[in-house]
């Protein structure tokens, strides 16, 4: 066999192993986005799978405890995965590729909307009507909470239940203030010009030792703080109506201006890492910061000086507290429907809910369980004021669900300015326009696939 | 009486056999030999052929399709290719890469020759060294790259604290369009030291004693004997680490600059291989993710096809 015809066989060989994938990947276009291939299955003697993120794992375990004390005959599993959203997403993707989705699993507000169009949740609205979850119905949860598992295109669908209805409020170490004699505690008739006002001078009077405040924006993709600013200063991340953002409006830019003033001033200096630990207000290394009702459990663990949370502060009289919720989804090819049902309604009733708040210190995202339920019992420790979550939970901004890639890029963006306006000293103006534009451009793309 | 050489008569066998030929004995132990090394090498070969070789092909082919991961694939044909030569994103991390790659390669190799050089040497006190040289391979990239992370913080950092201790003003390091590339392509130097430490002092061994002995006695000092034959010994050594290098710094910066900076402050950090990961994941464009890291595989392909032809004209002209 001469090396000619061993090179010639070597070549056809790698070009039929491309030719044999093409096909088989097309023929993945056959396998049609899920058509509610599950079954019921049986409730007791079944085992069903629960998939949630590192962070909640021992919560979700824990859930799942109560839940097979409770039920002897029930088996429930429980599966962890990433904290990263996109790679969350895309394990998602590969469990559903493989027939290999979980009965039960963690949905979040910002991915809500591509798993619904890639018909990887069940929509639960037929089935909460027909009394799955007892005698809960879908008004009784707070609106706002429950929109976010809504699809875009078809709002009367629900594809998730939020576990928790969490929003955001100011944290402040009450140990730094008095380290540096500052008296002035948040309030809640604060207004933001106040909170950086504080800030700086605690900031100030350390002589840079502590920050006054996690800076707001972090690395420049905080829509938890950024959406509700803006929307108190009159301009909207993205109008559902319009079909358009005008995050580079004369009103956006005012915000825009504001929010990056607390660079370096009244906070940290810009950093390109939004988890930098030594920036975490547990880490006791800023004397206030911004987060939401789900960082207390582990603050209560990791700070051991004296703080407590306060409303966030306000914008021209408005509300800048945001809001999101992490949720929980059926999946289309479950196999055991009935018991997954089974499971969300133990969890959504008064014990499975007693059990979330005691261990997750979850709110709950019920009318009632605002405003009755046992979150707010701290057995002493801090915050003592955690009653502000119950109010903000009412008022708060939700994450704007974008279409498509529209979220991505909009986070991309916004990071691409901040840096610019911060590192390079472009105009806010012109880096927030570019983003306007950005932004618009994807959206009208996003519009036209669909 | 005159002396022949006469020659052991063969075997009938052997005289029957074509020539060319091998005994039957001779052609099982050759059989043997082949099976037993194809047993050896079988495990590797799967796992070569599972997790290299056919996600590649799978990658190659995934270029020519679009996909969200959710909706099926669609065959766009060379769309994917097209639109990667007019990305002005993927130009800038091409960029990025090459600057990684010219910041990083050549003084990895020098400062990792001269350590090689001393480790060699029976200094006292070396043995010690040889210890510190080792201590960045127990650490994977990604826990590397979170305590260097903590290094370059710019209040708590050790870095900044050490420049200060000399009266000089650390930057932001990782927040700076100026030095968050120097900071990175630095931390990746250090974790490649180890592995170029020990690729070179195999090199040195080869090199003989007698030659410095000769250049003693004719006069030349240590640096001139490092200079002049020392290092052009270690030639193939040093063409070995360079390509190794190269590509190194090529994918390895992906791990490195995601988890220190995310590609940022403005970009300056965004490698091919970390751009390609956000289309993937961030933006979920599957194939068009796919045909970067094929264009990735391309260039690296290059990259040690010119280093084979470099080696070529050497041979040919030099020796």
């Amino acid at each position: 066999m001469t090396s000619r015809t061993q090179r010639t066989r070597r070549r056809w060989g790698a070009a039929l192993a491309v030719a044999a994938i093409i096909p088989l990947l097309a023929a993945c276009g056959s396998n049609a986005p899920g058509t509610g291939s599950g079954a019921a299955g049986k409730v007791d003697g079944s085992t069903i799978v629960i998939q949630t993120v590192n962070s909640l794992q021992p919560q979700f375990q824990k859930y799942a405890d109560a839940y097979m004390k409770t039920f002897p005959k029930r088996k429930v599993q429980v599966r962890a995965s990433t904290d990263d959203g996109a790679k969350y997403a895309q394990q998602l993707a590969t469990a559903r590729i493989g027939g290999q989705l979980p009965d039960v699993f963690f949905n979040v507000d910002f991915l809500a909307d591509t798993l619904a169009k890639a018909n990887v949740p069940l929509d639960l609205a037929p089935g909460i009507k027909e009394g799955k979850l007892g005698s809960l119905r879908i008004k009784d949860f707070v609106a706002p909470f429950v929109g976010q598992y809504r699809p875009i295109n078809n709002p009367s669908e629900v594809t998730g239940l939020p576990v928790s209805a969490d929003s955001v409020g100011l944290f402040y170490n009450k140990t730094i203030f008095e380290r540096y004699g500052v008296t002035e505690y948040p309030k809640a008739s604060w207004t933001w010009d106040d909170m950086l006002r504080v800030a700086k001078e605690i900031q100030d009077k350390s002589g840079g030792k502590v920050y006054g405040l996690g800076s707001p924006l972090q690395d420049g993709s905080n829509q938890l703080v950024f959406g509700p600013v803006l929307r108190a200063f009159g301009a909207e991340v993205y109008n559902g109506k319009t079909g358009k953002s005008d995050i580079g409006s004369p009103d956006a830019i005012k915000a825009w201006k504001l929010l990056i003033s607390a660079y370096g001033t009244s906070s940290n200096p810009y950093s390109s890492n939004p988890n930098d630990p030594a920036l975490a207000f547990s880490a006791g290394n800023v004397a206030m910061g911004i987060g939401s009702r789900a960082a207390i459990p582990q603050t209560q663990t990791t700070l051991k000086d004296d703080w407590n949370v306060q409303s966030m502060p306000t914008i021209n009289g408005k509300s800048t507290a945001g809001g999101g919720s992490y949720g929980l989804s059926i999946s289309q090819t479950s196999k055991n429907q009935d018991a997954a049902w089974a499971f969300l309604k133990w969890f959504y009733s008064d014990s499975g809910m007693a059990v979330a708040q005691k261990v997750g210190g979850v709110i709950p995202p019920t009318n009632e369980g605002i405003d009755h339920g046992t979150w707010r019992n701290t057995n002493g420790l801090p915050p003592s004021n955690i009653g502000i979550f119950g109010h903000s939970a009412r008022t708060a901004v939700l994450l704007t669900q974008l279409p498509g890639s529209s979220g991505s890029v909009l986070t991309q963006a916004t990071v691409k300015a901040t840096q610019e306006v911060v590192l390079q000293h472009v105009s806010v103006e012109k880096a927030f326009q570019e983003v306007q534009d950005t932004v618009n451009a994807q959206l009208a793309k996003d519009f036209k696939k669909k | 009486m005159t002396t022949s050489t006469t020659v052991a008569p063969h075997s009938s066998a052997e005289a029957d056999r074509p020539a060319g030929r091998d005994s039957p004995a001779r052609q099982r132990t050759k059989r043997i030999d082949t099976l037993t090394a194809t047993a050896f090498l079988t495990p590797a070969m799967i796992g070569f052929i599972l997790f290299v070789i056919i996600p590649a092909l799978g990658g190659l082919a995934l270029s020519f399709f679009q996909w969200d991961l959710f909706s099926p694939p669609q065959f766009v044909g060379l769309d994917n290719i097209v639109r990667l030569f007019s990305d002005p994103d993927m130009w800038h991390s091409l960029g990025v890469t090459a600057l990684f790659v010219i910041m990083g390669v050549i003084p990895t190799v020098v400062i990792g020759f001269l350590l090689a050089v001393l480790v060699n040497t029976r200094l006292r006190g070396v043995s010690v060294l040889r210890v510190f040289y080792f201590a960045p391979m127990i650490a994977s990239a990604a826990v590397a790259s979170v305590i260097w992370a903590a290094l370059y913080d710019p209040r708590f950092g050790l870095v900044n604290q050490a420049l200060g201790w000399i009266s000089i003003d650390g930057p932001s390091w990782l927040s700076s369009t100026t030095w968050a590339r120097p900071a990175l392509v630095i931390m990746m130097i250090w974790g490649a030291l180890p592995i170029v430490i020990i690729l070179y002092l195999g090199g040195l061994q080869r090199v003989p004693d007698d030659i410095y002995a000769a250049a003693s006695l004719d006069g030349a000092g240590g640096w001139r004997q490092l200079w002049s034959m020392t290092w052009p010994n270690v030639w193939p050594t040093t063409l070995l680490v360079t390509v190794l290098q190269a590509v190194g710094f090529v994918s390895g910066s992906f791990e490195v600059s995601l988890i220190m900076t995310n590609g940022g402050p403005l970009g300056t950090t965004q490698s091919l291989a970390l751009y390609a990961y956000k289309v993937a994941f961030s933006d979920r464009d599957i194939g068009y993710a796919s045909a970067l890291s094929l264009f990735q595989l391309v260039l690296m392909g290059a990259i040690v096809l010119l280093v084979r032809a470099l080696i070529r004209v050497r041979k040919a002209y030099f020796s």
